[in-house]
């Protein structure tokens, strides 16, 4: 079983580093070039170049999964190798494609509707997660006396208990109240890409997805914080986690496809202001997050002082995330 | 054709792009698609939707405020007003520099390839549809 799951999961992540050039249609490896390039034989050369470059890596990491006893080095380290090729790879198909760059047309446009009722949007989507997670705390507290003084919190994937807490506030409020603070980080994060972003598709995917993520993380922490009183089979998180799963990649793939179909015009990022074809850092453009340019996510536009600011407080609050994690769980 | 109550305007173009944001602006407001109490988004919003600085919408809504168009919140952004027409100035001055500009244009549709009677017909086309 954990060897299936690891080829699954290794197998997706191969899957996704192929994938890249076919992510937007007007974009090459990042540069947005004329069609005639995109599909053309120039196009075609750049990317099978990539693939050539990629595929025997990938290949190896595969069979190293496979074929050795499963442990997490060997998958670590399987995961390393096709990340690093995968970089290297895009690296060079990036210089190779930006001598095909088109010229910025200089042309930006918006709408002149006043979206102001976006931030409510944010606080009615996040507080039925937040809700999941305060109600199991009541629920928990209710049943106090039935807790026992020891209890599993963390099985094997062949149901063998290899974790436990004790019956204190941190071992028993800990998982609701870590997967509050995670929910309500998230719902920060919306409010910061709704205010800080242009109203393009991949901002609404981003707010979709972190919204998914947080229903994710409230139904798992809720699950884990009625653990002293059910016994929950580790099959049933499992489930659960492969349900978000598949959500996420639905709205993912239905992004892809209308964001690769969509114009420039809404985000148009100049290309000369991308480092690397990665770091887009523009002290023009008053936009905190921008859209990368492969996928459909967003990145910080260093060029913006408020940026720093933003990546340092999200970097201190993981940072305290995993503090409390540590501390509370040892 | 852009949607109603979308704006475009060209960074690369000789024109200042307040002044791009006030003609695309008032261009909406003269043909009715943006009706009084309509409240347009925040300056910060249309500056980052543009990716332009935040002073040169805020200076665009200012010149639209003084023209009666708009009335201007503090930090919220402004609304559309009704605004009263104007009695028609024979300024001599107005006249003088709206001819010029017609003329430019005019003399490069004209090298373009347009005859003198498609534009008398565009330009009173134009007229009506602002009428409306």
């Amino acid at each position: 079983m954990p060897r299936v799951l690891t080829i699954i999961a290794l197998s997706f992540g191969v899957l996704i580093q192929h994938a890249l050039p076919y992510f937007h249609g007007r974009r090459l490896f990042g540069v947005t070039v004329p069609r005639g390039v995109r599909y053309g034989r120039e196009g075609a050369r750049i990317i099978r170049t990539y693939e050539m470059r990629l595929w025997p890596w990938t290949t190896l990491s595969l069979i190293v999964v496979i074929l050795l006893p499963v442990s997490a080095r060997p998958i670590i380290a399987a995961a390393a190798v096709t990340g690093v090729a995968t970089s290297c790879a895009y690296a060079l198909a990036y210089n190779a494609s930006r001598r095909f760059g088109a010229p910025d047309t200089g042309v930006r446009q918006a709408s002149l509707s006043d979206s102001g009722g976006d931030l409510r949007l944010i606080a009615l989507r996040f507080l039925p997660p937040l809700a999941i997670l305060a109600a199991v705390a009541v629920y928990v507290r209710a049943h106090w006396p039935r807790i026992p003084a020891r209890f599993p919190t963390h099985w094997t994937l062949e149901g063998i208990p290899d974790g436990w807490s004790d019956k204190t506030l941190a071992g028993v409020y800990g998982p609701p109240f870590f997967g509050t603070l995670i929910v309500l980080f998230l719902a920060g994060l919306c409010v910061l890409v709704l205010l800080g972003s242009r109203r393009t598709s991949p901002a609404w995917v981003a707010v979709k997805v972190a919204t998914v993520v947080a229903y994710l993380i409230a139904t798992v922490f809720a699950m884990i914080a009625i653990l002293p009183l059910h016994y929950l089979p580790p099959w049933t998180v499992l489930t659960v986690v492969a349900a978000y799963f598949i959500a996420l990649v639905v709205i993912v793939a239905r992004a892809v496809t209308r964001i690769s179909s969509e114009d420039d015009i809404g985000d148009f990022t100049p290309d000369e202001c991308w480092r690397g074809g990665q770091f887009y850092y523009n002290p023009d453009d008053p936009a905190l997050f921008v859209q990368t340019k492969i996928g459909t996510s967003l990145t910080l536009n260093f060029g913006n002082r408020a940026a720093w600011f933003v990546a340092g407080l999200i970097a201190l609050y993981i940072a305290g995330l995993i503090c409390l994690a540590r501390w509370m769980w040892g | 054709m852009l949607s109603p109550q979308v704006i475009r305007i060209n960074l690369r173009a000789a024109v200042p792009a307040y002044r791009q944001i006030v003609d695309a602006l008032r261009a909406q407001l003269v043909e009715g698609c943006l009706a009084p109490g309509h409240d347009l988004p925040p300056v910060r919003r249309l500056a980052m939707e543009l990716g332009v600085h935040f002073n040169t919408v805020a200076e665009a809504y200012r010149q639209l405020a003084e023209e009666g168009w708009l009335e201007l919140r503090h930090g919220r952004g402004a609304t559309v007003i009704e605004r009263k027409t104007p009695t028609p100035k024979k300024s001599h001055q107005g006249c003088s520099v709206f001819r010029q500009h017609l003329r430019e244009l005019v003399a490069k549709m004209r090298a373009e390839g347009l005859t003198a009677a498609e534009l008398a017909s565009e330009l009173r086309l134009t007229a009506e549809g602002l009428e409306k």
